[in-house]
């Protein structure tokens, strides 16, 4: 034994000394767009998995993402890295560069392409700034450890495997499980054969039946009028869903399907029968994502998020049952969270007695922002985006402005912010990043997300149950409030952790630490937040 | 993948830590918040030891947060009761005071538009109350009822849902911005029941329980004491049969809900009388004492029907928006020699044209800087300093200034917040009192919260504030949290 291993093995021997051994079978399961609220309307009707996690689990009632807006990639990459988006760089889906180019979080180089997926945007971690759990995973655990990170979604995959992480996503152009050049060379043995036999490149149609019958108590809370704002009108709920292979995104009505999740699911299993053939314990980071993909279009109060949600129980449920073939069900411990929630199709909630709620026009904002500037500054076109929740200026033509009038051109665009409906509050990027605030405001959700290079030269604080959109329809997840920052958050490993619900507030930066130390490894580097204590010190 | 020995040992170690699964949660059926307006923790501290009554009932059974407090420096009617629905402070919720200054210096009051019709436009966020409305359900039912002798105190607990009424005087029945319900209609003071009585003492004048009045009060009182008088018009609303009428309102409101519904309840009620006397008589007069009594008397049918209403599955809240200062001239007498009244004239005037309105603890001022200045020298005035500084600032939670910070909101404050020295009163009459200060005695109120399996009998010394409730309430109704919160969960 070399002195590295030597050392990784007093680092690990230290920790297991700390909070006892560490379980073989660790899953990180996050929920793409579950919001705390969904699981308070909707679990009376769960019967399985995530009844069995609320029951039995040990489960954070006040978890919060502390950052501004919550989003996919902002979302794992907080809860894969254990830091602020102000630390891991990952401020949102998309940014704009100082170039004025748009640059999504897992944009690839050029040579990063998707395996097998020709149409697929190159994709890999470059624009990840730290390390995340996996990583540490990989590079210093003492015990031999299967790592894999498995998703519906690549930004999703990226963001919670990092560099290190082994991930691998549903392409919807291709109906494959891929991943990029960034991570492997070529598709492992038992995803190439797991992609054979799936058979999802040949459906040419996938059932949706509902989970309880339409007239059930269970669909209570379906607000009929969602559909009238719907960003799709037809609900694909309970029908069957053509899958078109003349389109750009055959399989994109596939992924929004419980479908989806099931072969995600599967995936899985086939994963752990592959890695049944070793002694090494098992590490998977899981990102199920359909109930987001379905959850923009129609909204929370849809059959389409309602049954989605009841059909991921069932079958986290019967997949819950299955782990006990590959560990003991003690040795097994399952995280489940969520990147963000979401909240009700805007244009629904005046009839609900939200009077204030309501949708404003990014591109109309845009507008008048520009006519604004040309008439008083007689600059034409300077504001050229609007990406949740910033605006950018083109900074070829601010690096022409001499400082005042840089200066004067924000205050002003500041003051006409403020006077929108919308707005509660806006502020340049350098008057955010500085101004002090105490731990309690909002601010520090919007210090939090700020990262040079990437963020907006206008930062918006939008009301509740305002938005500022690209869209007319549908709905988003992007403000600093309680239903798109409060999250699930629950333990559960069975006789080891206790059934407990937790009522202070923690956050999901804490997830990151708290694993690593039960898993024997060291806290992924930006980490600073302390641990769970309730599940890391298993005695 | 296989199972190694060691871990085999280490699970047959670890079992004994197991913990057995959690009994199956049913959220109270009916929820009631109680919200007496003035109530001081410092007078239903006073009053509790000698209470037969609710105050006795709810202690027996509630855990009681010894040292709760409003978040805000300057706290009242409006920005109390929004800051519990809410779970915010008004730099969120928007309610900085009752009322306040637009930028065209118009006054705008809390809870009235332009046209003077009942609103919650100026609340900008949702409550608890919102929250339940949304994610009520053909099947899951949850019935409102916010009442108050006062509109915006219904108002801000019910957001936007009108589900608030309140008692109108001058038509002698109760008004919201929705029609008002059967049940409740026909409720009035001019009922027999509620006859113009004297109003008598509920205790002989030398019972414990007035031992803390002061008859020095009555010195720099605004009114003669309306203990054994028959109230005028305007002063019924004062008096413990105006509060008993609301106790009984929610009373046939739950009677209702009993018969009618199915579902669950959530019911607020706010008792104004305690303020309308406490401005006029102070907080240490034998109104303010007998009105709690008459409160501990008048409560108890409310209480005892919502237990047998709910089977028992129930929570109760007693709180309050605000507490009291004693009246200055009362303080002083007693030796306290700071203590003084300051007039907003005289302030005005002593800022040398820099002033142009006051609403205390804000100013507006056509010059900042020259008032900062031109205040250094007011007796009991410790500061004037910029809204700005304070808005720019990352002052401790739970301090004065973190407490001015949290009250400002764009377009609603002054340009300037004075901050003035303990027992100072800020105010336009020359008797009475207020409570619009950053001290105890205007921030601590009593949170106490009685939910038979959840909240029990049990004393918190730790320090929290009214924005927790909103919070806690949610988690144990299993109800979102009001969007604009932030606080935490009341330790339990």
């Amino acid at each position: 034994m070399n002195s590295f291993k030597t050392l990784k093995l007093g680092v690990f021997l230290f920790f297991a000394h700390l909070i006892g051994e560490s379980p073989r079978l660790t899953f990180l399961i996050v929920i793409d767009q579950f919001a705390y609220h969904e699981l308070l309307a909707h679990k009376k009707f769960f019967t399985g998995g995530l009844k069995k996690l609320i029951d039995q689990g040990l489960f954070y009632q006040n978890a919060f993402h502390a950052h501004a807006m919550p989003e996919t990639s902002v979302g794992h990459a907080t809860l894969s890295t254990g830091a602020t988006p102000s630390q891991h760089g990952y401020i949102a889906n998309n940014w704009m560069t100082p170039d004025g180019a748009q640059r999504k979080a897992d944009d690839g180089t050029p040579e990063e392409t998707v395996i097998d997926a020709p149409r697929a945007i190159p994709a890999g971690p470059r624009y990840l700034m730290v390390d995340t759990l996996a990583d540490q995973i990989a590079l210093n655990s003492a015990e031999p450890t299967n790592l894999v990170t498995l998703s519906l979604k690549s930004h999703a995959a990226i963001a919670l495997a990092g560099r290190l992480g082994s991930p691998y996503w549903f392409d919807a152009s291709t109906g494959l499980f891929t991943t990029s050049l960034a991570y492997k060379k070529e598709l492992p043995e038992w995803l190439k054969k797991f992609n054979e036999t799936a058979g999802i490149t040949k459906l040419s149609e996938v059932s949706w039946d509902l989970a309880y019958p339409k007239d059930s108590a269970a669909y209570a809370r379906v607000d009929h009028n969602t559909y009238n704002y719907a960003a799709t009108k037809e609900p694909v709920a309970g029908t069957i869903i053509p899958i078109d292979h003349n389109k750009k995104l055959p399989f994109d009505g596939y992924e929004r399907s419980p479908e989806s999740h099931r072969a995600l699911l599967k995936l899985v299993t086939t994963y752990l029968d592959e890695q049944a053939q070793n002694d090494n314990r098992t590490v998977i980071f899981l990102s199920i994502n359909n109930l987001d993909k379905v959850g923009h279009l129609y909204g929370p109060n849809s059959y389409e998020i309602i049954d989605t949600l009841y059909h991921l129980d069932r079958d986290l449920g019967t997949f819950f049952d299955s782990l006990s073939t590959y560990a003991r069900p003690e040795e097994t411990l399952i995280a489940l969270s969520a990147d963000h929630g979401v909240f009700p199709v805007l244009e629904t909630l005046p009839a609900r007695g939200i009077p204030f709620a309501q949708r404003a026009s990014a591109p109309q904002l845009i507008e008048a922002m520009n006519a604004l500037l040309a008439e008083e500054f007689g600059i034409e076109k300077l504001v050229i985006g609007y990406i949740s929740p910033q605006f950018y200026l083109d900074q070829s033509r601010i690096a022409e402005l001499d400082t005042a009038t840089h200066q004067a051109i924000l205050a002003r665009l500041i003051e006409f912010l403020k006077t929108q409906p919308v707005v509660r509050d806006a502020w340049s990027y350098d008057e955010i990043l500085r101004i002090p605030c105490p731990s309690d405001d909002v601010r520090q959700l919007y210090k939090n997300q700020l990262y040079f290079g990437r963020s907006g030269d206008i930062i918006v604080q939008v009301r509740p149950y305002t938005y500022i959109d690209h869209f007319t329809a549908g709905t988003a997840h992007g403000a600093p409030y309680d239903y798109d920052t409060h999250v699930p958050l629950i333990f559960y490993q069975q006789n080891i952790l206790p059934a407990k619900k937790v009522d202070r507030m923690v956050y999901t930066t804490q997830v990151a630490p708290t694993l690593a130390l039960r898993l024997g490894v060291p806290r992924p580097s930006a980490s600073r937040m302390e641990v769970l204590h309730e599940v890391a010190s298993v005695q | 993948m296989k199972w190694p020995l060691y871990n085999k040992l280490l699970l047959s170690a670890c079992i004994g830590a197991s913990s057995p699964v959690q009994s199956a949660f049913e959220p109270p059926r009916i929820t009631c918040i109680v919200i007496i307006d003035q109530g001081s923790a410092r007078i239903i501290t006073d009053c509790l030891p000698h209470s037969t009554g609710a105050l006795a009932w709810i202690a027996e059974r509630a855990t009681r947060y010894m040292d709760a407090h409003q978040p805000h420096s300057a706290p009242t009617t409006a920005p109390g009761h929004a800051t519990l629905s809410t779970g915010a402070l008004a730099r969120e919720h928007g309610i900085v005071g009752n009322s306040w200054y637009d930028a065209e210096g118009t006054i705008i009051k809390a809870e009235y538009d332009a046209d003077k019709n009942p609103t919650t436009q100026y609340l900008m966020v949702d409550t608890l109350a919102d929250q339940a409305a949304l994610i009520s359900s053909p099947t899951d039912p949850i019935t409102l009822i916010n009442l108050s002798l006062k509109s915006r105190a219904a108002l801000m607990m019910a957001g936007h849902t009108q589900t608030a009424w309140w008692y109108d005087d001058k038509k002698h029945q109760f008004a919201g911005i929705r029609a008002v319900p059967a049940w409740l209609a026909p409720i009035s003071l001019t009922e027999a029941q509620y006859a113009d009585t004297e109003w008598q003492l509920r205790y002989p004048k030398d019972s414990p329980w007035y031992r803390f009045v002061d008859p020095y009060s009555y010195t720099a009182s605004c009114e003669p004491s309306l203990i054994g008088t028959r109230c005028s018009d305007e002063e019924c609303l004062k008096t413990p049969r105006a509060q008993r009428m609301l106790i009984n309102a929610l009373r046939s409101g739950v009677a209702t809900w009993k018969t009618e519904k199915t579902g669950s309840l959530l019911a607020t009620i706010s008792l104004s009388g305690l303020d309308k006397v406490g401005h006029t008589y102070g907080p240490a007069s034998y109104e303010a004492y007998d009105l709690v009594a008459w409160l501990d008397h008048d409560l108890m049918p409310l209480l005892t029907e919502i237990e047998a209403a709910s089977n028992g599955n129930f929570c109760i809240v007693l709180t309050a928006d605000h507490g009291a200062q004693p009246i200055p001239e009362v303080t002083r007498h007693h030796g306290y020699g700071p203590a003084q009244r300051i007039t907003p004239a005289s302030i005005i005037e002593r800022g040398e044209g820099t002033i142009t309105k006051l609403q205390p603890p804000f100013l507006y001022t056509n010059n900042q800087a020259g008032a900062e200045e031109a205040l250094r020298t007011i007796p009991g005035i410790l500061t004037a300093k910029s809204t700005k500084s304070y808005d720019a600032s990352a002052p401790a939670i739970g301090s004065i200034d973190h407490g001015f910070r949290a009250l400002i909101y764009p377009g609603r404050v002054g340009d300037t917040i004075l901050t003035r020295a303990p027992y100072t009163l800020i105010s336009e009459e020359q008797c009475g009192t207020k409570h619009n200060s950053p001290f105890n005695y205007d921030t601590h109120i009593p949170i106490w919260i009685a939910a038979p399996g959840n909240f029990n009998k049990k004393i918190v010394l730790e320090r929290v504030y009214a924005h927790q409730l909103a919070p806690t309430l949610a988690q144990l109704l299993e109800i979102p949290r009001p969007s604009a919160c932030r606080a935490a969960p009341l330790p339990h």
